[in-house]
C-alpha cells in the first residue's frame, strides 16, 4: 500500500492522464493544477482507492501513452473508476481561471463584470414584418 | 396562541402571490402573506463564483428533490416522464426562472371553439390585456413591439441582446421564411425601477446576481411591503381551516422552529403553484370537505398540464460566444403555434433559442454523449465542442386530461411532517406527435443556420417548469374548481391565483399570464368588496 504522499502523486498522475497538459493551447494538466485536493475524496474513496492500488506506484513515472494504456486496461476491470473521477474532475478543471483563459474567456466568475455583446441587427426582421399578421382572431 | 386576525391571507410569495399582494395593498385591508421560504441574497448567487455551474447542479438546482433545502418539500415525480422544477423563497420560482415572458395568444382562450379539443376559458384575451400591460410595467418586460404573432402591445424596455447565437439562428429562420422575433423577457435591459441593467451574465436560472431579472422579491414585493403588506417568511402552511359554515377562516402553519401557529383571516388566497396548491387543498380535508377543500367537483389535482419540451442542439464550426447573454431569453419562433390540421396534431408549439453551454456543461455533456474522450485526444475534441453549440427548447402545448394529476403521496413527508405530492402523468398521443414534428423542424432550422450536426432530447425530462390546470377555472361548478374571477365554487371566501387555474396551457412560458390573472382576480375582488361572498 503506497503511503499518503505516493498516493497523492499517483492520483495527480491519473488526473494528468485524464486531462493531460497541452502546450500548444496553453491548457494545463489537471494533476499539475493541484485538483487532486479539490476532489471529494470521502465520496470517491470507495470507488477509486482499489483502482489506485491496482495501478501501483510506478504508474506516476510512466509516459503518457503508457499511463493511458494502463487506465484503459483498468477500466475493463473497474468500469466506475474513470467516470467517477471525470464527473468531479470536469467540474473542477473547467472552472479554473487558467483553463478559462486558455479557452479565450475571462478567468473570473460572470458577476460582477459581465460580458459585452454586439448590437442587435433588427434589420433581419424585414422578412418577418413583410409577412404580416399571423395570429388568429378568437 | 393565535395571531391577530387579518382581512386577507395570501399563501405563497411567488409570482402570483406577489402580484396579488401589491394590487390589494391600495385597499387599506390588513394583508398578510405566509411564505415557506426566506428572502434570498443575490450577492450569494452562483454567478458570483467560479463554480457557478456546479452550484446549479446542487444547492441551486431547479429540482427541489436535488436541492433539498430546508425550505423545500420533496415531490414524488418518479412516475412521470417530466420532473418538477420549482423554488421556495420570497419570489418563488421567479428566483430561478429564465424570465421568458410571452403572453398567451387570443386563440389560447378559445381552444375548444376553434380546434375542438381541450376547453374554452371563461375569460378572453381582451379581458386580460390591461393586466398583462400592468404586469409588463411592474416586472419591466423587454422586447420589441410589432410582433406579427400577437395583437399590438406596448413593451417597456428594448430587447435583450441576440448575440452571435441569436443572429446566427435568425438568419436560419429567415432562410426558411419562418417567423421569429426577439423574446419578450422579464429582464431589465436598461436600469429600471431601481434594478440595474442586464450585463449578460448568462446563468439566469441560478438566480440573477445583478438584479436585472424580474424576480418578484425585487419587483412587486418591495412595493407591497412599502404599502403595508406583512410578509411572514419561513411559515409553511399545513392546512387551510374552515368554520362551521364551510367558509375558510385561516390557516395552520409551522414557523421556522417547527412550532404550529394559527392565523385567522376573512379571505384566503392560495398562490402555491400548480403542484403546491392542490397539495394544500387536498391536505385541507375536513368534515365539510372530506375529499379536500374546494374539491366537490373532484377536479382538484386533476388536469395537470406541463409543457412537454424537446431540446434540439446544433454543432457549428465557428465560435458563437454562447456563454454571453441571458441563457433562456434570446429569440422565439411561433411559426408552428396555431393549429394546422395537416400536421397530424392539434394546437402547436414555440421555438425558444438558447445560448450555448458553459465550460463544465460542455465537458459533462460530451462525456455522457461519448463525444469527449479523456486522455491524449481530450483537448482536440473539447475544442470542437466548446462554444460551438446553439440550439433551442421547443415548448409544446399540453392538453388537459383528468388522468394527469397531483395526489398526496401516502408516505412522503416534508421536514414538518406534512404529506407531500405525487405526480401521475403521461404524455398524450397528441403531445408525442407534436414533439416529433417539432424536433424535425428544429433540426431543419439549425441546419439552415449552419449547424453541421444536430442532436435532440425529446421529451426533456427535467422540464417540469410550468405547472398548470390542477384547480381549473370555469363557470360550471361540476367541471371546474374556481369561477371566472378566481373564487372557489365551493368556498366563497377562498381564491386561487396561480397556474392551477389555467384551463389550457398554450405553448408559451406561463408566468406573465399567471401574474396577469392574479392582477385580474385582485381587481375583481376590489370591485366586488361589498358583495364578495354573495
Amino acid at each position: 500500500m503506497p503511503d499518503q504522499a505516493e498516493q497523492e502523486a499517483l492520483l495527480e498522475a491519473v488526473l494528468d492522464t485524464l486531462i493531460p497538459p497541452c502546450e500548444e493551447r496553453g491548457m494545463p494538466g489537471a494533476g499539475a493544477l493541484g485538483l487532486a485536493g479539490e476532489l471529494p475524496r470521502d465520496e470517491l474513496g470507495p470507488v477509486i482507492d482499489p483502482g489506485l492500488q491496482a495501478l501501483g506506484a510506478d504508474f506516476a513515472s510512466s509516459s503518457l501513452e503508457a499511463r493511458q494504456a494502463r487506465l484503459e486496461a483498468l477500466s475493463g476491470e473497474q468500469p466506475a473508476f474513470v467516470p467517477a473521477l471525470l464527473f468531479h474532475l470536469y467540474r473542477c478543471y473547467y472552472a479554473q481561471p487558467a483553463v478559462l483563459e486558455a479557452l479565450g474567456m475571462p478567468g473570473r466568475p460572470p458577476h460582477p463584470e459581465g460580458y459585452a455583446m454586439e448590437e442587435n441587427d433588427l434589420g433581419l426582421l424585414a422578412a418577418v414584418r413583410a409577412r404580416g399578421r399571423q395570429y388568429r382572431d378568437a | 396562541m393565535p395571531h391577530d386576525p387579518v382581512d386577507v391571507l395570501i399563501i405563497g410569495a411567488g409570482a402570483a402571490g406577489a402580484a396579488m399582494a401589491w394590487s390589494l395593498s391600495d385597499t387599506r385591508m390588513r394583508i398578510l402573506c405566509l411564505e415557506q421560504g426566506d428572502w434570498m441574497d443575490p450577492a450569494r448567487y452562483p454567478s458570483t463564483s467560479l463554480d457557478w455551474e456546479s452550484q446549479g447542479m446542487g444547492p441551486m438546482s431547479l429540482s427541489p428533490n436535488t436541492r433539498g433545502r430546508v425550505e423545500d418539500y420533496p415531490i414524488n415525480d418518479g412516475d412521470s416522464p417530466i420532473r418538477i422544477s420549482n423554488f421556495n423563497a420570497v419570489g418563488g420560482s421567479t428566483i430561478l426562472y429564465a424570465a421568458h415572458f410571452p403572453r398567451l395568444h387570443p386563440s389560447d382562450f378559445r381552444v375548444k371553439s376553434l380546434d375542438g379539443v381541450g376547453d374554452d376559458w371563461p375569460i378572453d384575451y381582451p379581458t386580460l390585456e390591461p393586466f398583462y400591460a400592468d404586469n409588463d410595467r411592474m416586472m419591466g418586460t423587454a422586447g420589441l413591439e410589432g410582433d406579427p404573432a400577437y395583437p399590438p402591445k406596448k413593451v417597456p424596455l428594448p430587447p435583450v441582446s441576440l448575440g452571435k447565437v441569436g443572429h446566427t439562428l435568425a438568419r436560419g429562420f429567415d432562410r426558411l421564411g419562418w417567423h421569429w422575433w426577439p423574446s419578450d423577457s422579464a429582464i431589465a435591459t436598461r436600469d429600471y425601477e431601481g434594478r440595474a441593467a442586464c450585463i449578460n451574465l448568462g446563468p439566469c436560472i441560478t438566480g440573477c446576481a445583478q438584479g436585472a431579472k424580474a424576480s418578484t422579491d425585487l419587483t412587486y414585493w418591495p412595493a407591497a411591503v412599502r404599502a403595508g403588506v406583512e410578509l411572514r417568511t419561513r411559515s409553511r402552511v399545513r392546512e387551510i381551516t374552515v368554520d362551521e359554515n364551510g367558509l375558510a377562516n385561516g390557516a395552520l402553519y409551522y414557523d421556522a422552529e417547527g412550532n404550529l401557529q394559527e392565523q385567522r383571516a376573512e379571505i384566503v388566497i392560495v398562490a402555491c403553484n400548480g403542484v403546491g396548491t392542490p397539495r394544500l387543498l387536498l391536505n385541507s380535508a375536513s368534515k365539510q370537505f372530506p375529499d379536500g377543500l374546494a374539491n366537490r367537483s373532484g377536479l382538484v389535482g386533476r388536469n395537470l398540464m406541463f409543457h412537454p419540451y424537446a431540446m434540439v442542439t446544433g454543432l457549428f464550426h465557428e465560435p458563437l460566444e454562447g456563454y454571453k447573454g441571458p441563457t433562456g431569453c434570446c429569440l422565439m419562433s411561433q411559426e408552428f403555434y396555431e393549429t394546422d390540421p395537416a400536421r397530424g396534431f392539434s394546437r402547436g408549439y414555440s421555438f425558444e433559442i438558447l445560448r450555448g453551454r458553459g465550460t463544465v456543461a460542455t465537458a459533462l455533456t460530451g462525456m455522457s454523449s461519448g463525444a469527449l474522450p479523456w486522455g491524449a485526444d481530450h483537448h482536440d475534441a473539447y475544442e470542437k465542442l466548446f462554444d460551438r453549440t446553439a440550439g433551442m427548447v421547443i415548448i409544446c402545448e399540453d392538453l388537459p386530461e383528468e388522468c394527469n394529476r397531483v395526489v398526496i403521496d401516502p408516505e412522503l413527508l416534508d421536514s414538518d411532517g406534512i404529506p407531500c405530492p405525487r405526480i401521475e402523468y403521461r404524455l398524450s398521443d397528441n403531445s408525442l406527435a407534436m414533439l416529433d414534428h417539432a424536433v424535425a423542424r428544429g433540426r431543419e432550422v439549425l441546419e439552415a443556420s449552419g449547424a453541421h450536426s444536430t442532436t435532440a432530447i425529446s421529451p426533456l425530462p427535467p422540464a417540469g417548469w410550468h405547472l398548470m390546470g390542477t384547480a381549473r377555472m370555469g363557470r360550471d361548478p361540476e367541471r371546474s374548481v374556481v369561477n371566472e374571477w378566481g373564487r372557489c365554487h365551493d368556498v366563497k371566501n377562498l381564491f386561487i391565483v396561480d397556474g392551477s387555474i389555467f384551463v389550457t396551457s398554450g405553448a408559451v412560458n406561463p408566468t406573465n399570464t399567471i401574474q396577469a390573472l392574479s392582477l385580474y382576480v385582485a381587481d375583481q375582488i376590489k370591485q366586488r368588496l361589498d358583495r364578495l361572498f354573495d
